[in-house]
């Protein structure tokens, strides 16, 4: 009898489906409400941790089409940044309160989860207010956060399933797979990481080649670059010991990083004007850094001891990205109406692009990615996108494509250009390059966000990546 | 004595996919097979790479993998041809080997089924070296105007008989209405081609029917007396479940009716297929059925293909389609040996993947 009860409530379970508690019903911003569902709401982990999340279906065909689960980078900044400024349905306009239909919207073609991860990011939070974590922590509860999503919404656990991400995303997404990838009950299809964090090594030393051939460098620290961090053709601009060296790097990275580039798009101008390394804004202090370059710089490891000393002095610290502008996305989810609408918790913290607290209290603890992607590969039936917008340099294409190439899969595809369609006919996107069930592409002028920068050209890549079409 | 012809015994020696559904670049169908030889020994293995679907129309790439150990090992695929996303997309097409230029030439069609696209064009491809790299593609249609013209699916030949000799010719076919065989011909090396014999369909330029006249995809090959045979797709049964045979004995000029003969040894379920002369011996391979595209077979004749031995070797008694042979023409006892034999296979049916076979022509002796 008992267990007839049992059965009979978890049968009710299974069937109810979408939460709809969660269900936004009624958007501020938007001229006419969407025809497709959303719901945001809290996805509660580990006991104490209650991560963010934000769910547009899909525009046609909601339960047959592929689930995409999409994480930003930092580590700690939030991807509802993807959703109002690079692939959401709608985008936040610069009045940070009207939000316009995306005609690139990547729910046109699948259901997409943003998840603000981890605890700390945008509105998630944790009961305890502890925000310190790493790398493993982050994949297992954004595992367990997915393992949630599906017990609210059983009804698309059957679908295809793909983790995408950007960024530190490329430390995100293949760890968060490591995991999801054993689970048979995740329809799990493939990956894609945009300007993704593969290697800090590769990275670092890609960037070098990348700014001085992009002519960022002049001949005379190009020339010392190669007599203090080079031997024999083999340059090691990464983890080098010679002081001459780091010093010559510490040169280059302020000129990649501080001397007013914008490091996501070097042929972007940097929106507000060339900023200062840190500001201060009435006893709150901005900072700019998020610490994934040349880790293991000595120059750069004195900055960052310096950086954690001034935050652990300062009441409020915010963390920036340099050269972006997050006014709009932050006056528009701070905005009361708003909030209440996505069902935002009041234990939530107020809404900041990335969180500095979680940034600078974060354990990296892998250095590259080379072993979660071997796995993936390994088990032969996922599919691996690496794509690229090639004039980014926080995760440069060059960097990315040595990744890739390190992982010696089979070449299927010889490297050669993609096309898409515009009002203007047929353009190239970029390259592409294909290994088995892997492919390196790059999306030629673009930055690191890509669907921002390229959307047509973003969209017309993901919905080959989703539908296994040739690039 | 005994002339080497008689000992001719072919045996599967080797055979590899080149190519599967699904596979390299996430293409979906992978169709029509060419091969060549080229003038530096090098072996080149050509298809269409149908992008989204199995069917004739529709975006493609055209696939290469090129070979430099007489087919032992093939580089990975290069996408040298591109159509983005047409309707109606590129269409292989003729191989065309320019001994006299070293160039190695690749004819193809764009919009051959004017579908959502008008007028049709016949482009070509040129490879100065050995199929390394490829020209841009060069539309031929201020040449041989926008009649549709699918070349092959097969090689072209360079003539080696006077008067003609370093001519280039390609044979192909029309659209469905205006069918038959058509030959382009090119006195310059690729640089001018005009057109040249015609078998015309009968009733030309309207509709068919069941057993109609309706000469289709074609696979010349040059005799040692300097004639062009050509070996044709018989597509709507005339006369025969059987291929059409039709001689040229001008250099590609002309296709008189009177060179016309059935062939019917050569039962065919309506395909292409592959023709190869090799040293006084005629090659021919096909999918040996009158109904179905299954029994891919390799027949020889010792006569110009007045008659076929009696013995004939199955490559694949399975589902198997399209099919294009070659060899290459070194002097070495080795280029002696084999033929390459490139063709569509499969287990359900005929167009799930490429297979490339090596034949010793020796029995593997």
């Amino acid at each position: 009898m008992r267990g007839l009860v049992l059965c009979f409530l978890l049968g009710t379970m299974g069937a109810t489906g979408a939460p709809d508690k969660d269900e936004i019903k009624s958007l501020p911003g938007l001229k006419k409400q969407p025809s497709f569902k959303q719901y945001s709401g809290y996805l509660d982990v580990a006991g104490n941790k209650h991560l963010h999340y934000w769910f547009v279906e899909a525009q046609k065909d909601p339960a047959s089409s592929p689930v995409v689960l999409w994480l930003n980078g930092g580590p700690g900044c939030s991807s509802l940044d993807g959703l109002l400024t690079e692939h959401g349905p709608f985008l936040i306009q610069d009045d940070g309160t009207s939000l316009d239909y995306n005609p690139y919207a990547w729910n046109k073609i699948a259901n997409v989860v943003y998840l603000e991860s981890p605890a700390g990011v945008g509105f998630s939070y944790s009961d305890d207010k502890q925000y310190t974590t790493n790398d493993t922590e982050v994949a297992m509860n954004n595992y367990l956060a997915l393992k949630r999503f599906f017990q609210l919404f059983p009804e698309y656990s059957k679908n295809k399933f793909f983790l995408t991400g950007e960024s530190y995303g490329g430390i995100y997404i293949p760890t968060l797979a490591e995991h999801v990838m054993e689970d048979r009950s995740i329809n799990l299809q493939g990956i894609a990481v945009g300007n993704g964090m593969s290697s800090y090594e590769m990275n670092d030393n890609s960037l070098v080649y990348f700014a001085y051939y992009h002519g960022l460098l002049g001949s005379r620290l190009w020339t010392d670059l190669q007599s203090y961090c080079c031997k024999n053709g083999t340059c090691d601009f990464y983890d080098n010991k010679n002081p001459k060296c780091s010093k010559n790097l510490a040169e280059v990275q302020y000129i990649v990083y501080q001397s007013g580039l914008n490091m996501y798009n070097l042929y972007a101008p940097c929106p507000g004007g060339v900023p200062p390394k840190v500001r201060y804004e009435g006893g709150h202090l901005v900072i700019h850094d998020l610490g994934n370059h040349f880790v293991r710089n000595s120059w750069t490891a004195m900055w960052t001891e310096k950086l954690r000393g001034i935050a652990s002095v300062h009441e409020s610290v915010s963390l920036e990205p340099p050269c972006t502008n997050s006014t709009p996305s932050t006056m528009y989810l701070n905005n009361p109406y708003v909030r209440s609408a996505l069902h935002i918790s009041p234990d939530a913290l107020k809404w900041a692009v990335c969180s500095a607290e979680v940034n600078l209290n974060y354990g990296r603890l892998y250095m590259d990615m080379k072993s979660q992607y071997l796995k993936l590969l390994g088990a032969l039936k996922y599919r691996v996108l690496v794509y690229n917008g090639d004039v980014d340099m926080a995760c440069n294409f060059l960097g990315d494509e040595w990744f890739v190439e390190s992982l010696q899969q089979e070449v299927q595809v010889k490297r050669r250009t993609w096309l898409y369609n515009t009002a203007d006919g047929q353009q190239v996107g970029g390259f592409v390059k294909d290994f088995s069930n892997l492919s390196f592409l790059t999306v030629k002028g673009s930055g690191h966000m890509v669907p921002s920068d390229k959307p047509a050209a973003a969209f017309t890549m993901f919905s080959r990546f989703l539908n296994k079409e040739p690039y | 004595m005994i002339t080497p012809d008689s000992q001719i015994d072919p045996l599967v020696y080797d055979e590899q996919l080149l190519w599967v559904g699904g596979g390299a670049g996430q293409v979906n169908t992978y169709r029509i097979p060419l091969l060549s030889f080229t003038p530096r020994g090098s072996l080149l293995a050509f298809s269409e790479a149908r992008k989204g679907s199995s069917g004739d129309i529709g975006a493609k790439f055209i696939a290469l993998r090129r070979s430099t150990d007489r087919g032992a090992t093939w580089s990975p695929t290069s996408f040298i041809v591109d159509d983005g996303s047409l309707a109606d997309g590129l269409n292989l097409g003729s191989v065309v080997v320019d001994e006299q230029a070293d160039t190695v030439i690749l004819l193809y069609s764009v919009c051959f089924h004017r579908y959502h696209c008008s007028p049709s064009s016949t482009m070509m491809v040129l490879s100065a070296d050995d199929g390394l790299t490829w020209c841009p593609p060069r539309n031929l249609s201020t040449q041989l105007g926008v009649k549709s013209f699918a070349p092959g699916p097969g090689f072209g030949i360079q003539v080696n008989a006077t008067p003609a000799v370093g001519r280039l010719v390609v044979c192909g076919h029309g659209t469905l209405d205006g069918n038959g065989v058509f030959c382009v011909l090119s006195d310059d090396h690729g640089l001018s081609w005009r057109y040249g014999a015609m078998l015309k369909s009968i009733p030309y330029n309207q509709p068919k029917k069941d057993l109609d006249f309706d000469p289709d995809e074609c696979q010349p090959v040059e005799l040692e007396d300097g004639s062009i045979v050509v070996n044709a797709r018989n597509q709507n049964n005339y006369h025969c479940r059987c291929r059409m045979v039709v001689r040229s004995t001008d250099g590609g000029e002309t296709l008189p009716l009177e060179n016309l003969v059935f062939d019917t040894t050569l039962v065919d379920p309506a395909v292409a297929a592959g023709a190869l002369q090799k040293e006084g011996v005629m090659f021919f391979t096909n999918p040996a059925s009158t109904q179905h595209r299954v029994n891919l077979t390799l027949r020889w004749s010792l006569t110009n293909g007045s008659s076929w031995e009696k013995e004939a070797v199955q490559i694949w008694a399975g589902p198997s389609g399209y099919s294009s042979m070659t060899s290459l023409v070194g002097a070495t006892t080795e280029d002696k040996k084999y033929i390459y034999v490139i063709y569509e296979k499969g287990h359900k049916t005929s167009i799930e993947m490429v297979s490339f076979a090596k034949i010793h022509l020796y029995g593997g002796r």
